[in-house]
């Protein structure tokens, strides 16, 4: 007996392992039928709270998370467990209730007499209230609620990050490097626009400041070194951008070198040389001494460079303006070399602003430019990846290599093509715009739909662009593509 | 009479019988309460156990309980078929011819009391085949329908194994329960020599008429059974049979033969009477969990891994029950 009582034991175990399988099986079945719905109706009901209302913090996020979690697993569960006919009858089965109550209902239809007397006898025992249920506490699953409320409150209270292997991991050590950086370009960056008010219009200094904020928001949403680089890249082309549009002392000084009597004068204005233009203005002021063809001659040219150059408003063409009309007034030489003086004034005080804008703009664009580079430097400790080394990085070539934007290599899509790109770039700055005419209306709020992972083309397109450049400055873009994607980049804009 | 009442009719006399009963046996309830359910279905009964636990004495109280003709045949080697079945005889006439007359043997008794039914030969065991299943005798070519009700109750000795001839299944599957009476306990014990010392004769009255008897088996008939009830007393007697592969391990591994579709059949019929003397008007899986034993124990035939193992009938039919409870549950 002793030997089979072995093998006996495993047989019945091996039974009693059989059931207990199909057991877990339909119980894991239906929890899992049980879970998937409860998941998809918190989704739901997440995806309704995010139409109606942002959580604002981390806290109030898994507060309204538990709380729609918790009503969605509740209903589920009630419509997944609620006790049927047979089920309450079992649970208050003190006196057969079950089969009595299975009974009654299978043979509700049974105008026999015996079935009669059957669900009068169900009735009665019910009526009688001899089936009383007792409430059983659900110890278990409020064992296991309780434990799972207290893991959730436990990590609600505790500081965020403290299960971190290192705290001060190499991922925040970055995070914070590329922060610092961020907010030292662009105190550098409102500095240099402060410092330089003088030589700048009101507006012009609006809109550099629109371009800086609007790299500031960009900078603290971006996402890594890349991103945040390419948003450098784009503001130094709005930067660049702006500052052309201002600058009318290259557009006239080609327009005066069309004419000869203009020449010098013009290579002078083009080059910005103050003490060019005023030799230049001196020599003009001697060759026309009383002469009348030299003095038409001159008045025409200028005339007909500031119409060429098409820069209303600007102080140089005010000053060329001037000495054209001046000297068409002029009734003697006295008058004339009046006329020369005032202009060679205006021209000087014109040209030095002028400079000075230039210089501010190379400024932006030198600290863009070591922003960009600084933030694609990668951090001490950082391990170059297989494949990486070497590679030029987007903006990394940037002190050998003109950037997107940077001005100085070749002209880039839509650069110097404002007008081209956009003819209502000009004058649409009063709606906020960056100035480069490209960017207004959709960019300026955010939209990120969490669920499709979708976002505005505003928030990607400086990116994108950006991207885009710096791919044709390397060469890697074909002349069919270049056409397509610069429409595709002006359609969008 | 409404169904109510009939019930009712049916409660009372149920209960009446089971106090006579109760008058001659000390203790035994549920074979008592199983005997008498059996006698209601029309079924035979079975009734096994040692030597003086009150087997006979049991049927002869039946005997008194029921207004029936009341037959006893004690079984031997030497019984023959036309001891049970009667024979025909020469008799003279009184004009001082002869002729054929056939004389009833026991089993025209409405009770028939089989004693010691495995001590008779296989031949003469079968004799009671046909009048045990189709109420009918065929001697001499010409067949006799026996009265209505007709019961066997038939016991058998467990230990005294010498001399004696096991039942065929075919028989053995015509009783409709096997009752085993136990040893009583000591307190049954002392009251049973109590009343055997007061009067050795049993007590019991008459309470039911065989008319009554049929009128109950019909009002137990009519008794409604949810079909899934239905389903597990099938699944069940199923579960029995080792052939079937659906068949839990238990079974392939320790039943040789399994129960027949009569099991089925027996374990409702017997339900529906159970009920009706519980009081309800329906039959629960309880009352076919209860009736498993007496229905199943001798229509399934244990295997020699069980005989070695220790496994009797009855562990094999509990752990089948359970095993089914479990499912259901």
């Amino acid at each position: 007996m002793a030997k089979n009582e072995k093998p006996e034991k495993r047989e019945l175990t091996a039974l009693l392992e059989k059931q207990k399988r199909k057991l877990y099986l339909e119980a894991g079945l239906r929890a899992l039928c049980f879970g998937g719905a409860c998941a998809l109706f918190a989704l739901f009901c997440m995806s309704l709270g995010f139409h109606i209302a942002v959580a604002e913090t981390p806290v109030a996020a898994a507060i309204a998370e538990f709380f729609l979690v918790f009503i969605a697993a509740g209903l589920l569960s009630f419509l997944f467990f609620r006790p049927d006919e047979r089920k309450i009858a079992a649970r208050v089965d003190g006196v057969g209730l079950s089969d009595r109550v299975g009974t009654a209902l299978e043979f509700m239809d049974d105008a026999g007499e015996a079935a009669a007397a059957q669900r009068k006898d169900t009735v009665r025992v019910l009526s009688e209230g001899k089936a009383r249920p007792r409430f059983r506490v659900c110890v278990r699953e409020i064992v296991v609620c309780t434990v799972c409320a207290l893991l959730a409150v436990t990590m609600l209270i505790l500081p965020y990050n403290l299960f971190a292997l290192n705290s001060n991991s190499e991922a925040d050590r970055e995070k914070e490097r590329q922060e610092q950086i961020a907010k030292d370009l662009i105190d550098k960056l409102r500095d240099e626009i402060d410092k330089n008010k003088e030589n700048n219009e009101s507006d012009l200094e609006k809109k550099l400041n629109d371009v800086v904020n609007d790299l500031e928001k960009k900078l603290s949403r971006g996402s890594d070194a890349e991103e945040k680089a390419a948003h450098m890249s784009a503001a130094q082309k709005k930067i660049d951008k702006l500052f052309e549009e201002r600058e009318a002392a290259e557009g006239l000084g080609e327009a005066l070198q069309r004419s000869d009597i203009t020449r010098e004068l013009g290579e002078a204005i083009e080059k910005g040389d103050r003490e060019k233009a005023r030799a230049a203005a001196d020599k003009l002021k001697e060759e026309i001494g009383n002469n009348g063809e030299k003095k038409k001659e001159l008045t025409d040219a200028l005339k007909e460079a500031v119409e060429d150059a098409g820069k209303e408003g600007d102080d140089l063409t005010d000053a060329l303006k001037e000495l054209e009309e001046d000297l068409n007034g002029a009734q003697n030489g006295e008058e004339e070399a009046e006329a020369f003086e005032k202009a060679k004034e205006a021209i000087d005080k014109a040209l030095e602003r002028s400079n000075a804008r230039k210089a501010e703009n190379e400024e932006l664009d030198k600290l863009l430019a070591d922003a960009k580079k600084e933030m694609l430097e990668p951090s001490e400790g950082d391990q170059p990846q297989p494949g990486e080394q070497g590679q030029p990085q987007p903006g990394e070539e940037g002190g050998d290599q003109p950037q997107p934007g940077e001005g100085e290599g070749e002209p880039q899509p839509g650069e110097g093509e404002g007008e081209q790109e956009d003819p209502n770039g000009q004058g649409e700055g009063d709606k906020g715009s960056d100035g480069s005419g490209r960017f207004e209306g959709d960019r300026s709020e955010p939209i990120y739909d969490s669920f499709s992972g979708k976002v505005a083309y505003g928030e990607v397109y400086d990116v994108y662009y950006a991207a885009y450049l710096e791919a044709q400055m390397r060469g890697e873009v074909s002349e069919e593509l270049k056409a397509i994607m610069d429409e595709y980049f002006k359609y969008i804009g | 009479m409404a169904y109510e009442e009939q019930a009712a009719f049916f409660g009372k006399k149920a209960n009446d019988a089971l106090t006579q009963l109760r008058r001659d046996i000390v203790g035994q309830d549920d074979v008592l309460k199983d005997t008498l359910t059996a006698l209601i279905c029309g079924g035979n009964v079975l009734l096994e156990g040692v030597p003086g636990v009150g087997k006979t004495r049991l049927v002869r109280s039946l005997g008194r309980v029921f207004d029936l003709p009341f037959g006893r045949i004690q079984f031997t080697p030497d019984l023959m078929p036309a001891d049970v079945t009667g024979t025909t005889v020469l008799e003279k006439t009184e004009d001082g011819g002869t002729r054929l007359t056939f004389r009833k043997g026991p089993v025209f008794n409405a009770l028939l009391l089989a004693d010691e039914i495995n001590r008779a030969t296989p031949k003469t065991q079968s004799a009671l085949l046909e009048a045990m299943q189709e109420h009918t005798v065929t001697v001499d070519g010409r067949t006799y329908r026996l009265s209505e009700p007709f019961f066997v109750l038939a016991t058998e000795n467990p230990i005294e194994q010498d001399g004696t001839y096991t039942l065929p299944e075919a028989q053995t599957d015509r009783f409709m329960f096997k009752l085993i009476m136990t040893f009583p306990d000591q307190t049954e014990l002392m009251k049973i020599v109590d009343i055997t010392q007061e009067n050795p004769d049993e007590q019991a009255d008459k309470v039911l008429t065989g008319e009554e008897l049929l009128e109950m088996r019909e009002i137990a008939r009519k008794v409604p059974v949810m079909r899934d009830i239905l389903v597990y007393t099938v699944d069940l007697v199923s579960a029995t049979h080792p052939e079937l592969k659906e068949s839990p391990d238990l079974t392939h591994k320790y039943i040789r033969f399994g129960a027949s579709p009569r099991a089925a059949q027996a374990l409702i019929t017997a339900a529906k009477a159970r009920a009706l003397m519980d009081g309800r008007f329906n039959v629960s899986y309880d009352d076919i969990d209860a009736l498993a034993l007496p229905v199943l124990r001798h229509r399934i035939k244990p295997g020699f891994a069980a005989v070695s193992d220790g496994k009797t009938s009855d562990m094999l039919i509990s752990e089948l029950v359970e095993l089914k409870r479990k499912k259901r549950k």
